[in-house]
């Protein structure tokens, strides 16, 4: 790849990085204000009414205050590990949109393998629960980061086994070739040819985010808010912001691999990306509201008895579809 | 300087300090980090070696992918045993651990 | 090369020559972790540059996702603490020593590779991943498989290792 500092294509992925930090930094707003809403009306209040009309601009009331709060590390805890571990753990989310297709030609990066960028930076979320945890000097944070690391650690064999048999059947790694092999129509889409794929690939990316009903690791009311205890103003939204960005990048991929992407039955562009990126948040914001949180046990059980054989059977079945047909 | 002295030289780099830490410290978890360091640098040259000559580009990230799996195969195993080591000595120190004398 | 390849290639080195350093010379274990994960973001960085992404993306999967983690759990499950034996000094021959073996290693291999320098092609080879696929389904099957045993093997022998009855420990 030969490349001048002044090349055009230098100038569009430097612009395509700044919209999707901007993208990921508007939706984090518009999805903090969702929850807050959509977690009142489950549970029949209001949810925030008084910042602006309907609460409106709560998010940004949030953001100030999260901004505005005194940064304090306690004390023994490894500065460098400490402060290091927000950064780790927001950092990795930007490349993991670069590959993701929004419409034909809003891609940021195309990249061949694609699907295996988001499944290696998604890895990377783990280091990041680790050197919290660690760094925290806190016994009930390194409890919490390693159960952390235990989940996501397992989650991640049963999430691979499922886009592995979406790869078998394209025969790509990329995320752009297996949107377009789709069809318009949603009998066309992966998650009716391959319906056991999705949901485990499904339960498996609400449990890589740490999202309820496996939110184990950053349970409120348990271990004291588990690995990021000890962080307050910024870290902690960093942390935040890299949760809902997290959330938004899994079900970008769901949506391009399973759900069709950017295609629909009548005018197919970047709305139709949207909207089914969106419908998949609601969805995981629902799950939040609905189910109780899993024991660890119960959630380490879920995955080695059930998910990964599914996963596996799964995977065997494409195969053989795949040659006899 | 051509491209591949200079990656080779990164390469060499990396073994030269990963020899040095493995025989610098004492602590097992340590020494593995520094193997670690050594067998990325044999990785580092490999590909290297791979995608800049005329040799074999398919073999080349086959051996560095191959040397992956086994360092991943490799770290598993020396963890398990210094999981063992620490419960027989109390302690992850090397020096506990050798009871030969001179 | 170009001025952006020098500039990307130098900055990697810089990476891995940091975080080599970081490894090998912190005193604190989880510290020296970090070092090893710079370095190995730095390798995963020259490999992208060498025009092999699928190698960069496995690298970061296998060795950050994979074998960082693992070396962070030996850390947590041996209680290793920085004030330990790590911290005593040790005599100056030892550091000698060990400085005089890596050096002799690294000067010796580096005067053959300035020596009898090989000739380089201008861009790295491509390969795709579909060429990648046929060589481990073709001619490389064998060691293909083995891994795979290899593998399980060490998967079972850390469980066999580790193995502790309930309630049963000393």
């Amino acid at each position: 790849m030969e490349a001048t500092l002044l090349d055009p294509r230098m100038f569009r992925i430097v612009a395509a990085a700044m919209a999707l930090a901007a993208f990921v930094g508007l939706n984090a707003l518009v999805l903090v204000y969702l929850e807050r809403k959509i977690a009142g009306h489950v549970q029949r209040r209001p949810g925030p009414f008084e910042v602006g009309p309907h609460g409106l601009l709560q998010p940004l009331a949030d953001a100030l205050k999260l901004i505005g709060k005194q940064l304090f590390r306690p004390a023994g805890a490894d500065a460098l590990l400490f402060w290091m571990a927000p950064v780790v753990s927001f950092i990795p989310v930007l490349p993991l949109f670069l590959p993701i297709p929004f419409d034909p030609d809003l891609v940021a990066m195309h990249v061949e393998p694609g699907l295996l960028l988001i499944l290696a930076f998604t890895g990377i979320n783990v280091l990041a629960l680790c050197m919290a945890g660690w760094g925290s000097n806190n016994k009930w944070s390194l409890l919490g980061a390693s159960r952390a690391v235990a989940q996501s650690v397992a989650y991640e064999i049963p999430l691979l086994m499922a886009l592995l048999a979406v790869t078998f059947m394209h025969g790509s790694l990329n995320l752009s070739e297996i949107v377009e092999a789709q069809g318009a129509w949603p009998w066309q889409w992966n998650a009716f040819i391959q319906p056991v794929a999705f949901i485990v690939y499904f339960t498996c990316a609400v449990a890589e985010t740490n999202r309820a009903p496996f939110d184990l690791p950053e349970a409120e009311s348990e271990l004291t808010a588990g690995f990021h205890t000890e962080y307050s103003g910024m870290g902690f939204g960093l942390f935040f912001l890299a949760e809902y960005a997290n959330m938004i990048v899994v079900c970008a991929v769901a949506t391009a691999l399973f759900l069709g992407g950017w295609q629909g039955p009548f005018f197919s562009g970047w709305w139709w990306f949207l909207a089914k990126t969106y419908a998949l948040l609601m969805v995981i914001i629902w799950f939040r509201w609905t189910y109780p949180r899993v024991r660890f046990d119960q959630l380490l059980n879920i995955n080695w008895k059930w998910l990964l054989p599914l996963s596996m059977v799964n995977l065997m079945v494409t195969a053989l579809v795949m040659k006899l047909f | 300087m051509s491209a591949l002295v200079l990656y080779q030289l990164v390469a060499l780099f990396l073994l030269a300090t990963g020899l040095y830490g493995f025989l610098w410290r004492r602590s097992l978890v340590a020494m593995l980090i520094c193997l670690e360091l050594m067998l990325n640098g044999a990785g580092l040259s490999i590909m290297a070696a791979a995608q800049l000559t005329p040799a074999n580009a398919v073999l080349g990230q086959l051996g560095t992918l191959l040397v992956m799996g086994l360092a991943a195969a490799e770290a598993t195993l020396v963890l398990a045993i210094v999981v063992v080591v620490t419960r027989r000595f109390k302690t992850s120190e090397m020096i506990a651990a050798s009871e030969l004398k001179g | 090369m170009e001025i952006l390849a020098r500039l990307v290639f130098g900055f990697y080195a810089a990476l891995i020559v940091s975080g080599a350093l970081m490894a090998v010379v912190e005193r604190g274990l989880v510290r020296s972790l970090v070092g090893l994960i710079a370095t190995m973001f730095g390798v995963a960085g020259l490999y992208m540059l060498m025009a092999a992404p699928f190698v960069a993306f496995m690298q970061i999967l296998i060795y950050v996702g994979g074998v960082s983690i693992l070396i962070f759990f030996s850390i947590m499950l041996t209680k290793a603490r920085p004030t330990g034996d790590e911290a005593k000094g040790r005599p100056l021959r030892k550091r000698f020593n060990a400085l005089v073996t890596a050096l002799a290693a690294g000067v010796v291999l580096a005067s053959v590779i300035l020596k009898f320098p090989i000739p380089s092609l201008e861009t790295p080879r491509q390969v795709s991943g579909q060429q990648l696929g046929e060589g481990l389904l073709g001619p490389y099957l064998l060691p293909f498989e083995l891994i795979s045993v290899v593998l399980f093997v060490a998967m079972a022998a850390a469980v066999a290792l580790a193995w502790q009855q309930w309630g049963k420990s000393k």
